[in-house]
């Protein structure tokens, strides 16, 4: 019983220290917006959200990261949310075709916006977010650029499960349909960057004939940028990536990167907390008749990395 | 060189071959450098794994010590600018006291390790995600850090850093565990804490001297994966690289028990998961596999280590 009453005391008092906020909760309406995984690219969402509360400060809006990036994990982090009963809530969903039952649970609850990667089959309001097949078309319009007499390419990811990987390749091959660009293997990482750096640096050893390596995911590319850099063979082996980590400018800036198709995280933060809103005070004109926002994507190569570079320092300031 | 260590390096010779044989770039300057690299690199740890693990202690948050450590180093060297070898010497002595705070939770307050090291596993990695809001911490926007790039992952002699590095940990710590009293009292410990304090010896001291190297040598991969990879993401960065720690001392030779092991063991121990892991890549196996090459070669490796060593044995008894 001792120990019992001693485990129990740290409980409480974290519960005494959740009660003012939820009380707070109540005056003000919440709006949360649910992401992935922990990422740069939500820090500049974050900054989004803080315009859009500066602009609507009757509301209180939060981000919230799950622990882990697992479905699991997210549900119970939405079922929290409702239990709460906020408002309305923004989601990256991890597993959308999975997770409808959930979804729509949420829907039914409050306002659901899916943002990030989109779950039509659910009761979702609208969708804001990236196209990521038209995201991956890009990125082979690029890759076409880079390498106009075709060749070999290798692409380096995280996982093949998650759909925007899938998506991103699908894309990739549209656009290299009927080339002469040929792409060998996609290798995978599991998330470890380390992984991801020793299967450039592995592949740089195995295979002499690769003309050019696409980086799928946010640190993908800069670890093709320091390996290809490590063995020497910048300019032999064009590097095409996404998003836009700070060694990925870098490498643009020097030529050793030829180009990036980069999203705009700001947008999906900004526009998922208006749009909710908006349709609060019940205003729906925004949402269009597909019911998806495509917010599109950007193209950062040498002519206007500087500037893109500048911006993103100022966003990812965090104190 | 025990008969276990031989084994080891009997597995690793004959799994070389095969791979050379199948794919001879296996064999490249190249590759063998790019693979002694990440030898060092993980090599490190483990062998302060094996330290721990040899006084019947475990240590799980090393992974998670490496995203906290690794964030706060990349933050001291990029946003506060702080002059490298301080920085440096930060993460090894946070390295030092979160041994110590292992080490005196088990001695002291008589926790088990897996529990204390368990907690701290989750405590770092959130405390590092906290720390930088969720975000990445990489050398993207930092300046001038050319010294200190070249000592953590430059070559001299064309040889790798981090593999020289090791070279001298494991020689180090080689030298303490094999030929000092310290060593001896590790092994005393780890076999029978009970008859180790009845004949004199202050356990506690040597658990905790144990927590704290490994603890340092978890402060000085810090150092060397960050500058492997250039970029800390919290939440995975050094994501079950403990177990990679754990696989590397065991394969080697250390008993989960405690009071078997060797350095040497720990080494190929860890050469082996690296190889398993470089051979995936060279003979263009899908990546999806990875995992499981792993685990079949080593479950078949011990498997013949074991039936080779009961036969061994009963043709003795014989």
């Amino acid at each position: 019983m001792k120990r019992r009453s001693l485990l129990a005391a740290p409980a409480a008092l974290a519960l005494s220290g959740a009660l003012p906020l939820a009380a707070r909760a109540q005056e003000k309406k919440a709006l949360a917006f649910v992401v992935n995984v922990s990422a740069d690219f939500w820090t500049i969402a974050r900054r989004g959200i803080e315009k859009a509360n500066r602009e609507y400060p009757q509301y209180t809006m939060e981000m919230i990261v799950p622990a882990q990036a697992s479905a699991a994990e997210q549900r119970r982090i939405v079922d929290e949310l409702l239990a709460r009963r906020v408002a309305g809530i923004a989601i990256s969903a991890i597993n959308p075709g999975n997770s409808t039952e959930m979804l729509n649970r949420a829907a039914a609850q409050s306002v659901l916006f899916t943002t990030d990667s989109d779950a039509p089959n659910s009761n979702r309001v609208v969708y804001i977010g990236t196209d990521n097949v038209a995201a991956g078309r890009e990125a082979g319009k690029q890759m076409k650029a880079a390498l106009p007499q075709g060749g070999k390419a290798m692409l380096f990811v995280g996982t093949m499960d998650a759909d925007n990987a899938r998506e991103r390749v699908q894309g990739i091959r549209e656009a290299l349909a009927g080339g002469n660009i040929e792409i060998v293997d996609v290798r995978t990482d599991e998330s470890d960057m380390a992984r991801a750096k020793r299967n450039v640096e592995d592949t740089l050893a195995r295979r002499s004939d690769i003309d050019l390596m696409a980086g799928l995911w946010a640190y993908n590319t800069p670890q093709i940028y320091q390996a290809v850099k490590g063995a020497g063979r910048e300019g032999k082996v064009k590097i095409v990536g996404f998003d836009e980590d700070g060694l990925t400018l870098r490498g643009i800036a020097e030529g050793v990167i030829h180009s990036t198709v980069v999203q705009q995280p700001y947008e999906f933060g900004y526009q998922s907390m208006v749009g909710m809103v908006k349709y609060l005070e019940g205003d729906r004109s925004f949402i269009p008749p597909g019911k998806q926002i495509i917010v599109p994507t950007k193209i950062i190569d040498r002519s206007n990395v500087q500037e893109f570079q500048a911006q993103m320092r100022e966003l990812l300031r965090t104190r | 060189m025990t008969r276990k260590d031989l084994g080891l390096g009997l597995l690793l010779v004959v799994i070389g071959a095969i791979t050379a044989l199948l794919n001879p770039l296996f064999l490249s300057t190249v590759n063998l450098l790019n693979m002694a690299n990440l030898i060092g690199l993980f090599g490190i740890f483990s062998i302060g794994q094996g330290l721990i693990i040899i006084t019947g202690g475990i240590d799980l948050s090393v992974g998670a010590m490496f995203a906290l450590l690794g964030v706060v180093f990349v933050d001291l060297l990029v946003n506060y600018e702080v002059f490298w070898p301080y920085a440096v010497l930060i993460v090894l002595v946070a390295g030092l006291l979160l041994g110590a705070l292992h080490g005196v939770l088990v001695t002291r307050l008589g926790m088990q390790p897996f529990v204390v090291t368990l907690c701290g596993l989750l405590i770092y990695r959130g405390a590092a995600r906290y720390y930088t809001q969720d975000g990445t911490m990489g050398f993207g926007y930092a300046g001038d850090l050319d010294t200190l790039t070249w000592l953590a992952s430059g070559r001299s002699f064309g040889i790798p850093h981090p593999f020289l590095a090791l070279v001298v940990v494991a020689l180090v710590v080689g030298v303490l565990l094999h030929r000092s009293v310290f060593g001896r009292y590790l092994y005393a410990v780890g076999r029978n804490e009970e008859a180790a304090r009845h004949s004199g010896i202050d356990t506690r001291a040597v658990v905790v001297g144990a927590y704290l190297l490994g603890g340092l040598l978890a402060g000085l991969s810090t150092v060397l994966l960050v500058f492997y990879t250039s970029s800390v993401s919290p939440s995975s960065f050094g994501n079950f690289y403990e177990l990679y720690a754990i696989a590397a001392a065991v394969l080697g030779g250390c008993s989960l028990r405690g009071g078997e092991g060797s350095v040497l063991g720990i080494v190929l121990g860890t050469v082996l998961l690296q190889i398993l892991q470089n051979l995936v890549n060279i003979l263009g196996i899908p990546s999806s596999l990875n995992f499981a090459v792993m685990g079949s070669v080593i479950l078949m490796g011990v498997l013949a280590d074991q039936q080779l060593g009961r036969r061994r044995a009963a043709l003795a008894t014989a």
